[in-house]
């Protein structure tokens, strides 16, 4: 039984108390999984060295990716995501401080659902959060026979 | 702004201190200086890059006099429209460009200053070697022309101006065909030569043909044109070398008409049909020697005789009979009788014959004719006298002194006394007078042609004398001489110029055949005995050859041209021959020079892609042009310490040395002999190098030097390089000298401008590679430089949020002003990166829909605010060239600005559309907003720059320096007309 898992990648500690914070403004009541780089995002993902042996219901039903990260970075961890069987058809939603064209270009070409730009404004912020759950989580239906299509 | 919030201005001020104050961290990242100075000249901030270019701004805490006057500056800058003043400032060797900009909000200046030492130096050396090139172009003994491939003219020596007359401005840019320059009889050549030059079939070729100068005169010009074509055999220009020869050509004329005018003179004196003119019989016969002769004569015989001439004059005479001078004479009637006989009867009497008439006063008489040089100029009489045995007719002279009223008894007693002789006396009279008269005449006419010889000979004499002379001037002005061999007495004749050529004194030296063929080089001697002689036997008229002559008196190689001509007689064997000798020495190294140039130029510009390949390139035309067997070329670095091995000519490298490497350095104090030239900064000729007492001797497997020239490339002063050759067969001169110091300055601008190319390329690549950081900083102010700000606002908000009740209103109203300030620097920042990337980003330009652009962005404006009502005017059928993206951005920017300035305006209207003028598209946006005051119109592009209170109208100014940019980028411009309260029109072209 799927405990639908939220991954969060983001490195900055206030981005993610603030997302988890907007979480729970729109009573997003998903478990959230933080990881703080992209090798730590990998290895959740595909539950491999501190992740090892990780139950396969925690795999997670939606990633938000920052695109600037420590160590891999936010497009990478998207490739390889999207190279895996495990994980090619996990919604991803990028959510990052650029707006720069290229970032978004990218980040479509390689297979992300969404592009969300992090606003300063953080009314603007829980709002984009409350969209992004509309949308994924409630009216969006994930690909049939969970993710192991 | 968040409602019920109390405002005033300078809170507001304060706040915006705040926000500069966050964004100095900005240029801290900058690599260049960047200050900023209150209006007094106090620096309120130096960037680190600053501190370290400018201690003295630190030092001092103010603006150093030395880089201005600073209140001048600030006056200035105060009442320049633009807001901002640009400096070159020279610090040490380091050249920087100021860009002052005036906040005039801030009451502060900001400084940016950028190195451009770099530049300012490739811009220098570009022109130097521009320069240099042109130089030596214009100094070419050649006229030189070059046209592009459509043949319009791109170079104009100043020779080319000496030769044809017209300045280089009045024919750069003219087509070749436009110029009215070619002979009209020329023109079907020199069309066919710029075909044969277009279709790469004769890449290069001399001709000769006429040319008309500016001034209306024709001259002879050879033309010697190559060819440049790129790698697809594309003509990319023709380099035309042209040399006058209208000199060479008179001197060859000049010869050749003192001959003719000489012979047709010497003709006409030999000839024996001369022409006497006016001459008179006295003027030519010795009439006293002739008198004395007929005296004698007449005393034997008794006979009288007279020589008359055609008039009647008597030129001499004996014998006189009193009946004539005293009676026949003296009555004019009877007088008349007497010339009349005299002329009349004696007319038509061929030379050599006699005629013997009885006059019409009754007597005998006889008369020959004297006729000479073919003219008959008078009469030899004998007379009067009557025949022995004749009777007298008495009765008829007595009639005769009734009729002329002569005295009958005196007129009787002369009659009595005239002559009577024999038939016999008349017969040995006639002889001897008949060889008188033949005498006189040949005698007097060899009389008259020895006198006229001697007259014409003296003027011949002259006349050859000067056409000799000016003969000689024109020959050794076109450095022509003229000979001529006599093939039956085998005698040769040598104009001056020839003895000059041959370096021979006149005086002592016998011009001969053989003489000839010793001063030819022994190697060029059996070519040139061989077209002589062929051209004799081959039954031709002339021949021509080039060969080289030594100069006896200096021993120098010189090249001649040798033309000659023969004549036959009647059976077809030449008689004579006639020539000319050319020293073409001048023009051939000018020729030859001309063309290692050129191949070095075209080699270095198309093929060589190193220095070190032009520079073997350069070092072989060296050693080719002076006839050398090593070349060789070394830099000295700055310090004049070191001399560094460049490169070797390729045949040094492939025969002769083995034992240096490119690249050693020779400190130059201790180098060789080699070295001089580098130390005493000239030129070094070692023609007996291996007696030099100073020599070091070379290391083993290094080539012998016998001889050696070196020559020093000089630089302000200073020697940069040297270039060497060697091994030459005979002693360098200073021909070698001048021509290896030639190339050699050649060759270094050639160097010193592919290094130029170089460094602008490396230069180009820095450009690119700090676009490339700028970007990088772009990308990463875009990602970090917002997330500290998401914190300030976010846990702002939750403070609020989650803990209002402890929290008073002062409280309450410093978050919402913290998150006010964070929203508002996000909001910079988004801006900055919009600003920054219309500079960044690519542009292609396409046709671009304006009117649908402008009706998308009205549309967006209107879904935004839905409670504006704006009527909005798009002209139909608006379309531009440039980029879609960038154009949509300055259009919304503007069709923005308009739509937020007319807020306040009732009955809001905006207009958007174009007008044309002068074939430029204007496009302008309109509305009836607030408007600006137009002496602030100039500010209105300035990044930041602001016309109205945040208050008033929100914005961060910098949507109108980004439509700048965006129309900057496009070639156009934009501007902006308005008055307060009264709406404003941004206008804009795009080129």
């Amino acid at each position: 039984m799927s405990q639908n898992v939220i991954l969060l990648v983001e490195d900055n500690p206030d981005d993610v108390l603030l997302t988890e914070r907007a979480f729970k403004q729109n009573n997003i009541m998903n478990i959230i999984v933080v990881a703080r780089d992209g090798a730590e995002a990998l290895d959740y993902l595909f539950a491999r060295n501190q992740f090892a042996g990780r139950p396969k219901e925690e795999d997670p039903v939606i990633i938000l990716l920052d695109l600037k990260l420590p160590k891999v970075d936010g497009l990478q961890v998207l490739k390889e995501l999207r190279a895996a069987k495990r994980t090619k058809l996990t919604p991803v939603i990028v959510l990052t401080s650029s707006s720069e064209e290229r970032d978004m270009c990218e980040s479509y070409s390689l297979g992300a659902n969404s592009y969300v730009r992090k606003p300063v404004d953080f009314v603007k912020f829980s709002e984009a959060v409350k969209q992004l759950e509309l949308y994924w989580l409630v009216l969006n239906e994930g690909p049939p026979g969970g993710n192991g299509c | 702004m968040t409602a019920g919030t109390p405002r005033n201005a300078s809170r507001k001020n304060k706040e915006d201190t705040a926000e500069r104050k966050r964004l100095a961290s900005f240029p801290e990242l900058n690599p260049n200086p960047v200050a900023e100075l209150n209006l007094n000249g106090s620096v309120l901030y130096i960037n680190k890059s600053g501190k370290k270019t400018f201690p003295d701004l630190v030092k001092l805490g103010r603006f150093h006099p030395l880089m201005g006057n600073w209140d001048k500056l600030v006056e200035k800058l105060r009442n320049d429209p633009s807001g901002n003043l640009t400096r070159e400032l020279e610090i040490g060797a380091t050249c920087y460009h100021l860009t002052f900009v005036y906040a005039p909000e801030e009451k502060a200046v900001r400084l940016y200053a950028l190195d451009i030492t770099k530049r300012k130096l490739l811009e220098n050396e570009l022109r130097t070697a521009k320069h240099i090139l042109d130089d030596q172009i214009n100094n070419s003994p050649l006229a030189i022309i070059e046209f592009d491939s459509e043949f319009h003219i791109t170079k104009w020596s100043e020779e080319a101006e000496n030769v044809f007359g017209w300045a280089a401005e009045e024919v750069i840019g003219i087509k070749m065909t436009d110029l009215a320059w070619i002979y009209e009889e020329d023109l079907q050549i020199v069309e066919e030569e710029s075909r044969n030059l277009f279709s790469a079939k004769t890449p290069r070729s001399l001709n000769t043909n006429r040319n008309v100068r500016k001034d209306g005169s024709v001259i002879w010009c050879e033309w010697y044109d190559s060819a440049v074509y790129d790698s697809n055999e594309n003509l990319i220009s023709v380099l035309s070398q042209v040399l006058d020869i209208t000199k060479r050509m008179e001197a060859e004329e000049a010869l050749k008409s003192s001959e003719q005018r000489v012979r047709r003179q010497l003709e006409n004196v030999l000839s024996p049909e001369g022409d006497l003119g006016a001459l008179e019989l006295a003027d030519i016969v010795d009439a006293a020697a002739i008198q004395s002769l007929v005296n004698d004569f007449y005393a034997i015989s008794g006979i009288p005789m007279a020589l008359i001439d055609l008039k009647g004059d008597v030129v001499v005479g004996v014998g006189w009979q009193d009946i004539c001078t005293r009676f026949h004479r003296i009555n004019e009637e009877t007088c008349r009788f007497c010339v009349e006989s005299d002329i009349h009867l004696t007319e038509g009497i061929p030379a050599g014959e006699f005629k013997l008439y009885r006059c019409k006063n009754g007597m005998w008489d006889m008369a020959t004719p004297i006729i000479i040089g073919g003219e008959h100029l008078g009469n030899l009489f004998c007379g009067q006298f009557f025949f022995a045995d004749e009777a007298v007719d008495r009765a008829f002279f007595a009639n005769q002194a009734k009729r002329y009223g002569f005295a009958k008894d005196a007129y009787l007693a002369a009659l009595e006394i005239v002559p009577r002789v024999t038939r016999a006396d008349v017969d040995l009279t006639i002889n001897v007078y008949l060889k008188l008269a033949a005498n006189i005449s040949q005698l007097s006419y060899n009389n008259i042609r020895l006198a006229r010889l001697l007259v014409r000979k003296d003027e011949l004499t002259k006349a050859l004398e000067s056409s000799e002379d000016r003969l000689n001037r024109a020959q050794s002005i076109a450095k022509v001489g003229s000979w001529e061999l006599n093939l039956i007495t085998n005698k040769m004749t040598w104009s001056d110029e020839i003895f000059r050529i041959f370096g021979l004194e006149k005086q002592a030296f016998e011009a001969t055949y053989a003489a000839f063929l010793d001063i030819v080089h022994p190697a060029d001697r059996a070519a040139a005995d061989e077209a002589y002689a062929s051209s004799l036997c081959e039954g031709q008229d002339s021949f021509e050859i080039m060969h080289r002559i030594v100069n006896r008196a200096n021993g120098d190689i010189r090249f001649v041209e040798d033309k000659g001509q023969h004549f036959r007689n009647n059976e077809g064997r030449v008689v004579r021959s006639v020539g000319m000798v050319q020293d073409i020495t001048e023009r051939k190294k000018a020729d030859e020079f001309m063309r290692s140039q050129l191949h070095m130029l075209t080699e270095a510009n198309t093929s060589a892609q190193f220095l070190d390949d032009i520079l073997q390139i350069f070092l072989d035309e060296c050693e080719s042009l002076t006839g050398s067997q090593i070349g060789f070329c070394h830099f000295v670095d700055e310090d004049q310490q070191m001399l560094i091995l460049q490169n070797y000519s390729t045949k040094t490298l492939a025969n002769a040395c083995t034992a240096e490497g490119i690249g050693t350095r020779y400190p130059i104090a201790d180098a060789g002999v080699w070295a001089d030239c580098a130390r005493q900064g000239r030129p070094i000729i070692h023609n007996d190098y291996s007696s030099l007492p100073n020599r070091r001797g070379t290391p083993a497997g290094h080539v012998t030097v016998v001889r050696e020239l070196v020559i020093p490339i000089t630089k302000n002063g200073q020697v940069v390089a040297i270039f060497g050759v060697g091994n030459k067969a005979t002693d360098y001169t200073e021909a070698d000298v001048a021509a290896l110091t030639h190339l050699g300055n050649l060759s270094w601008e050639m160097i010193r401008r592919k290094r130029t190319e170089e460094e602008l390329r490396l230069s180009a690549a820095a450009l690119a590679t700090a676009n490339q950081e700028l970007e990088t900083f772009a990308y990463s102010v875009s990602h970090d430089l917002r997330a500290p700000l998401r914190s300030l606002d976010g846990f702002s908000r939750a403070l609020l949020e989650d803990y209002s009740d402890q929290l008073d209103a002062t409280g309450t109203d410093y978050l919402v002003r913290l998150r006010k300030g964070s929203q508002k620097m996000a909001q910079l920042i988004d801006d900055l990166l919009n600003l920054s990337r219309m500079t960044r980003q690519d542009m292609t330009r396409h046709r671009v829909d304006v009117t649908a652009l402008a009706e998308k962005i009205a549309k967006n404006l209107a879904e935004q605010s839905p409670e504006r009502k704006v009527k909005i005017d798009i002209e139909p059928g608006m379309v531009a060239d440039g980029d879609p993206k960038l154009l949509e951005v300055a259009l919304g920017n503007l069709i923005g600005n308009a739509w937020k300035f007319t807020s306040q305006t009732e009955k809001a209207r905006i207009e958007v559309g174009s007008r044309e003028k002068d074939r430029e598209k204007t496009y302008f946006v309109r509305d009836n907003g607030v408007g600006f005051d137009m002496k602030y119109a100039d500010k209105l592009f300035g990044p930041f720059q602001r016309l109205h209170h945040a208050a008033e109208f929100p914005g961060t100014g910098i949507g109108l320096a980004t439509v700048q940019r965006i129309i900057n980028r496009h070639g156009g411009q934009v501007w902006a007309t308005s008055k307060p309260g009264k709406g404003a029109k941004f206008s804009f072209t795009l080129s």
